[in-house]
């Protein structure tokens, strides 16, 4: 269906993770406004390789305090877990693809907030490593 | 999920942003570059990109048949846009393995084979001063085969300027500088043509005219064709002009349209035109109100004491109403066309304050005269819905006539108190708002419809240019 040079082409894109990259850049330029954009997406493109270089965290819209505090929504009576619909939901809603679907404490439809932490840390950083994996 | 969706929202302050700063241009670029260049190391290669600034080169093609003054056009524009001027000879100067193998083949006399020929010019354009100033190709390409090829290799013009002129001038002109080897430009011709008889120059030209139509259609997105048989500014004037209007943007824009007018402009009747035409949100202020109200909210039943005693509800009470419904995602996506409010220059700044901020402006001037005729003369049937005005749209029957009713809002006092209030409002949001335009709607409502569209229309194509930004910071200089 698709010619060699558009293969080629969506190859490229998906080899270097090129919707991604983009995709979390605009987000980024759009959550924080600068007024200086070139100068944002330079820094944040040179974040990018020092964290390829293991120098570095990735840089990405979410942190801790955002993972808490969703998880803190979704459990407001502090119950410690939340269930396991709820972890899904919550991790999309985060835009992570490809989590652990039957995390620690799924039998008992509870999920810790330490699994969850850990999930959501190990998705973003998936998702904001957006350069060809090694 | 849906309901989720349902209630996403989208802050204006992203939309303002993006268009203040381009943004969708910006990553537009940045996309293609990569597709273009496919660089083994994408993240490097975009900070390259983006460290050399926002500063777009121009990159023009200017085409034409012999002798109709491409290199006159090229040099006058390189001068002014400090491009780099890549003519077909001065490709085959530079000194590597391919010119080589070039002019070797021109020089017994072979055709130089297309592929090679755009692998110089890939060559040459991809040296850094071309990358940093901007190229100007004269008289490249030739055919719809180079273009394709220069195309597949991601070269392509964001300007091209075809001259055209009719042939027996150009046969006359070639022949002339043949024999009037008088300047430095002209000499050239003379190296190239040698002593060309009629016979060749004609089948020059309609070798020429075999290609141009493909050429035409290859670059049919930023053609300019130019007459040149006229004045030497004349026609450099013209090219300039295409030359330095922006391509239109692919961003997505949404109009945000604010209608001001007395009651009886016809305000309703064109905000109805103009949202079904361009698939806008039409939302009248005081519907909205009424729609509220209406609702078991505890927002309606606040404002509900207000409308049934006529009095006005309460600014920061419409302005949470406005706001919620500005920022649904309809408005949001699709645009907005808003009329009955702001009422007042400080309606006019909260609204402003709260980010939404129109990019069109209209007002909707009438006379008191006509408005208190088109007000108080109209009645509507209440079995059928369909308003009639005495005068104007008289009811086609008797029966009609009879069972009309008028609305008690139309009343001949209450408008006079509305026309005063709004002609005492007018002069502040004017000048709140200095990139209005004012039209005279005592004429036929489509008419007034065709002006609005014609600035509506005219505008979304020079979005971001001066004028609509310039609306913007006026606006928040107040």
């Amino acid at each position: 269906m698709a010619t060699p040079r558009e293969r080629e082409a969506a190859d490229y894109l998906q080899k270097h993770k090129i919707p991604e990259l983009m995709h979390n850049l605009t987000s980024m330029l759009f959550f924080h406004r600068p007024d200086r954009p070139l100068e944002f997406l330079i820094a944040q493109l040179e974040k990018l390789q020092a964290s390829r270089a293991g120098a570095a965290e990735t840089p990405c819209l979410f942190d801790h305090s955002n993972v808490d505090a969703v998880f803190g929504i979704l459990d407001p009576t502090g119950q410690g877990h939340i269930t396991l619909v709820q972890y899904k939901e919550a991790l999309s809603t985060l835009g992570i693809t490809g989590f652990d679907e039957f995390p620690e404490g799924a039998a008992a439809d509870q999920v810790s907030l330490e699994t969850f932490r850990r999930a959501a840390k190990e998705g973003l950083l998936r998702s904001s490593a957006t350069y060809k994996s090694a | 999920m849906d309901g989720a969706a349902e209630r996403v929202r989208i802050p204006p302050e992203m939309a303002l942003y993006a268009e203040k700063h381009e943004i969708f241009d910006l990553l537009q670029c940045m996309v293609r570059s990569l597709m273009v260049d496919k660089p083994e190391e994408p993240i490097e290669y975009l900070i390259e990109l983006l460290s050399r600034g926002r500063t777009e080169v121009p990159r023009i093609m200017v085409l034409g048949p012999p002798a109709s003054g491409k290199r006159t056009i090229a040099v006058q524009l390189c001068e002014h846009t400090k491009a780099v001027h890549i003519t077909a000879s001065n490709v085959l100067k530079e000194d590597t393995r391919l010119t080589r193998e070039a002019r070797h083949l021109r020089d017994i006399q072979k055709e130089i084979p297309c592929e090679l020929w755009i692998k110089l010019i890939q060559q040459c354009l991809s040296k850094v001063d071309c990358i940093r100033q901007g190229w100007v190709l004269e008289g490249i390409p030739h055919t719809r085969q180079e273009a394709l090829l220069l195309q597949e290799v991601g070269i392509f013009p964001e300007h091209v300027v075809m001259l055209e002129a009719p042939d027996e001038i150009l046969i006359k002109r070639s022949l002339a500088k043949r024999m009037d080897p008088a300047s430095e430009v002209d000499m050239k011709l003379e190296q190239q043509q040698g002593f060309l008889s009629e016979d060749d120059i004609a089948s020059q030209l309609i070798k020429y005219h075999q290609e141009a139509h493909a050429l035409q259609r290859t670059y049919k997105n930023c053609l300019k064709v130019v007459k040149s048989d006229q004045s030497q500014d004349e026609v450099f004037a013209q090219v300039l002009s295409h030359v330095q209007c922006k391509p239109r943007s692919m961003a997505p824009h949404t109009p945000r349209v604010l209608l001001f007018g007395p009651p009886g402009s016809g305000k309703s009747l064109q905000a109805a035109l103009i949202a079904q035409k361009y698939n806008l949100v039409n939302i009248c202020c005081g519907e909205l109100l009424r729609a509220v109200s209406a609702d078991e909210t505890s927002m309606g039943e606040l404002i509900k004491p207000y409308l049934a005693s006529g009095e006005p509800v309460p600014d920061s009470m419409v302005l949470q109403i406005m706001t919620e419904r500005l920022s649904r995602l309809d408005c949001t996506a699709r645009g907005w066309v808003l009329h009955g409010f702001p009422r007042d220059i400080k309606q006019a700044k909260m609204l402003y304050e709260a980010n939404f901020i129109p990019s069109r402006v209209f007002f909707l001037e009438v006379t008191d005269e006509v408005a208190s005729e088109v007000v108080t003369l109209r009645a509507v049937d209440p079995i059928t819905g369909e308003r009639y005005h005495s005068l104007y749209k008289p009811a086609p029957s008797p029966e009609i006539e009879a069972r009309l009713q008028h609305n008690p809002r139309d009343s001949e006092d209450r408008l006079r108190s509305q026309l005063k209030q709004y002609s005492a409002s007018v002069p502040a949001l004017k000048a709140m708002y200095p990139g209005a335009l004012s039209i005279n709607v005592d004429q036929d409502p489509h008419a007034v419809f065709e002006t609005l569209e014609s600035w509506l229309v005219q505008r979304v194509t020079t979005a971001g240019l001066p004028g609509v930004v310039m609306d913007v910071k006026e606006g928040g200089s107040l």
